[in-house]
């Protein structure tokens, strides 16, 4: 076959043409990786500059120039955002929280649908942070309304406690739908042994007490009941708050002080108050301006990250083995159930727990109370029980 | 005076605030005065909108262009923060905004977390809450910046709720933190968030708001039971203090020439000279809620639920009457009118002469002032928000 010239041109421009389409192809396969690729390095860069804000407004330049690139993201680049909430940064997490509830309530209200699959599977992994999984959770609810009833059922051990605390509503809501009788009972204990919010497990108490069970509030909480007290020292003014008196200068290994009028003594102190509360009114008798301190050993198997939770109108202080873990100089200012929380590391063995319980001088009817509830349990609220020690 | 006027219309024109606005807890001048009139009645058909909101509040709403601004607290902790904006005209959500409590959020029940009223300068919404958490937002609720007081100050401690409202001005944001324990003020830049200064308070409880003193160099004036004290807006340093009683729960105000100051004794300073001087005090003017001043009158409601109107030359009584009820929010005056919620949501319309003109009671407490822009009331409830408008 003969090709003419005129051919030949057209022939070589036609492979030529096919050569750079070719290319064009494979550079647009690499190029849309790219493109991916930079912007993913862009947001996860922006979700680190928020990342790095601090206290007293340390970093907020770069994270504010850094917020305006996430704010303006794609919804589906909101999970990867939630994946990256970090519960023990809570400035950022708030940054963070602004930046996915912006993007996905502007494309919610352009009427486009929200990627379900994958804030479920944030829901679901307990990996990503309880807050963020909490988040994503309230958004699905809000553009699905069958995600409550398909997710909810199954957070009732959950370590967030909002879901938690949905999932043992929906128990005690099947549970008041039973006859009274063993399947009821038995419904409101699998509540129970999930709750973890006072006012539920209140609640679950005072059924459970109706249906003549027995209910170990004190045991459920993990309230420390067991003390030995000794007072009153002296607070006239207020002053006692920081003065060292001896049960703190020696960790409370005498028998015996000086006291605000005269010696006293430890006297040993069990509470029966099924919140554990121990009323130093009763316990040491009425004193204003005055000072006690509560002391109590606690046995670990094993070094372990608690919370001691505290209730008290008082000003208090706590050392845990002679270190000072709380201190709150606040008197009279309301309370509310887990009023002080301090994380500490509890030793192996036994741990000594001291509590400075401070009254001070009004003499207002509502500032007449002089008492302390002390718990020991874990971040969720869960009771950590003292250990049975087996004796060297 | 004239640079002041001059300064002022600057702001006016450059930022985006409108004649009409609402910008903070008693009004842009926290005053309790509004630049228009309000309903002179009130029924069911003047309802022009009603919203749920989440949580709870007793912060009052602030109107900015045509925007609502609410805050809220929801949760069993009350550690949900919300922020969010209605249109005025419709009632219809514009955005919604939340947050995680950094501080502690313990409050009485009768209160909220979302206790503290926001403040505005037109371009910038700044959400203070009772756990010391500050939120500031673009008017379309874009995050600028979030701060925690609490955080940076754990041992801030008042579990009866704090309530004291943000003071904006001059760009820079003002919060009052005072307790028995950690206790300050601080000053913030509004375009960043970033502490500019930082007071130490007496370790005292207290729900008063800071006031902006305008001057050539604005200052803020803070009160407590320790006293007066004023304090140059750029620096927090201290201009000058008055030793008083004042007080820890209605706050002050100010107008051109004076200082009113409610406390266990009620002052009325001159502060046309460097140090402010007394004009009067009074031990029989006791306000409950923080007071109004208008041009020659005051107005305060007593515990005991009566309306107070004196003249403001020497506090003689121009009259009284009884309204009834217990009052969290403070009252405001809209054209010729005092605007009055109790507690139990009862809203008591007064002319200036100290006539009742209207009552009506919403469905549900009301404990935040209300706000009027534009010929409408708004009022917020704990769970609810009202506008009320001329059929």
């Amino acid at each position: 076959m003969k090709i003419d010239l005129q051919g030949k041109i057209t022939l070589i421009l036609a492979i030529l043409c096919i050569t750079c389409m070719g290319l064009c192809i494979t550079c647009m396969g690499l190029c849309i990786p790219c493109i991916g690729l930079a912007q993913h390095t862009c947001l996860n860069k922006s979700i680190a500059q928020v990342n790095a804000v601090g206290n007293e407004g340390f970093g907020h330049e770069a994270a504010m120039a850094a917020w305006q690139q996430l704010g303006t993201a794609d919804v589906a680049q909101a999970p990867t955002i939630l994946a990256n909430i970090n519960a023990d940064k809570p400035l950022a997490a708030n940054w963070l929280r602004a930046a996915v509830d912006q993007i996905v309530e502007r494309h919610v209200n352009s009427g486009k649908a929200l990627p379900k699959s994958e804030f479920e599977k944030i829901v679901f992994d307990q990996a990503y942070a309880p807050i963020a999984r909490r988040m994503a959770y309230e958004w699905l609810k809000e553009c699905d309304s069958t995600a409550e009833a398909r997710i909810i059922p199954k957070m009732l051990n959950d370590s967030s406690l909002e879901m938690r605390r949905d999932a043992v509503a929906l128990a005690i809501k099947h549970a008041q739908q039973l006859e009274k009788g063993p399947e009821a009972i038995k419904q409101y204990r699998v509540a129970l042994t999930a709750a973890r919010d006072f006012d539920q497990i209140e609640s679950i108490h005072k059924t459970l007490t109706q249906f003549g069970e027995k209910v170990e509030l004190q045991q459920h909480f993990g309230f420390l009941i067991n003390w030995k007290l000794v007072g009153p020292f002296d607070n006239t003014d207020k002053d006692g708050f920081d003065v060292a008196y001896g049960p703190e200068q020696d960790l409370a290994s005498k028998n015996s002080y000086t006291g605000k009028s005269g010696e006293v003594r430890w006297s040993e102190h069990t509470t029966t108050d099924e919140y554990g509360t121990v009323n130093l009114n009763e316990a040491v008798g009425k004193h204003m301006g005055a000072v006690t301190y509560a002391y109590t050993e606690f046995p670990a198997d094993r070094q372990q990250e608690v919370d001691l939770r505290l209730v008290s109108k008082n000003a208090t202080k706590i050392w845990l083995n002679g270190e000072v873990v709380m201190s709150n100089e606040v008197y009279h200012t309301g309370s509310s159930f887990d009023q002080y929380i301090g994380h500490v590391t509890m030793k192996l063995g036994k741990n000594s727990i001291l509590v400075k319980v401070c009254q001070n001088e009004q003499t207002e009817a509502w500032a007449q109370e002089w008492q302390f509830q002390l718990r020991v349990c874990d971040k969720l609220g869960t009771a950590v029980l003292a250990a049975v020690l087996a004796a060297k | 005076m004239q640079r002041q006027l001059m300064a002022l219309a600057v702001i006016l024109t450059s930022a985006n605030i409108g004649y009409s606005d609402w910008l903070g807890f008693r009004g842009s001048n926290a005053d309790g005065v509004a630049t228009s009139d309000a309903p002179i009645s009130c029924d069911e058909n003047s309802v022009a909108w009603s919203t749920d909101t989440p949580g709870r509040a007793v912060s009052s709403p602030i109107v900015v262009g045509d925007q609502v601004i609410v805050t809220s607290s929801s949760g069993l902790r009350q550690d949900r923060l919300h922020v969010i904006s209605y249109d005025v005209r419709t009632g219809q959500k514009r955005w919604h905004r939340q947050f995680w409590a950094t501080g502690r959020t313990q409050c009485h029940p009768t209160s909220a977390n979302a206790a503290p009223t926001p403040a505005s300068d037109g371009e910038n919404i700044v959400a203070f809450f009772s756990s010391n958490d500050v939120v500031c937002l673009g008017i379309n609720g874009d995050l600028k910046w979030f701060r925690g007081l609490g955080n940076d100050y754990p041992r801030a401690v008042n579990d009866t709720g704090m309530a004291s409202s943000p003071m904006l001005a001059e760009g820079i944001v003002v919060c009052q933190v005072e307790n028995q324990g950690d206790s300050f003020v601080e000053g913030l830049d509004v375009n960043n968030g970033k502490p500019l200064w930082r007071l130490e308070r007496p370790k005292l409880a207290n729900w008063t708001s800071p006031v902006y003193l305008p001057g050539d160099d604005g200052f803020v004036l803070l009160k407590s039971d320790a006293g007066i004290s004023a304090h140059r807006l750029r620096s927090g340093e201290q201009a000058w203090d008055y030793e008083a009683d004042a007080g820890g729960i209605p706050s002050m105000i100010v107008t051109q020439k004076r200082i009113y100051v409610p406390g266990s004794t009620f002052l009325v300073l001159d502060r046309t000279g460097e140090q402010p001087t007394l004009a009067w005090d009074s031990q029989k003017i006791k306000p409950d809620p923080s007071p109004i001043v208008a041009g020659e009158r005051l107005y305060f409601i007593n515990s005991a639920g009566v309306l107070n109107c004196l003249d403001t030359q020497r506090g003689d009584r121009v009259w009284r009457l009884r309204i009834g009820g217990k009052y969290w929010a403070s009252p405001i005056l809209a054209g010729n009118h005092v605007y009055a919620v109790n507690d139990a949501g009862q809203l008591t319309i007064v002319s200036k002469e100290g006539e009742k003109i209207a009552q009506y009671t919403f469905d549900g407490n009301v404990l935040g002032s209300p706000a009027v822009s534009d010929g409408a009331l708004y009022v917020r409830g704990a769970s609810k928000l009202w506008k009320v408008a001329d059929r």
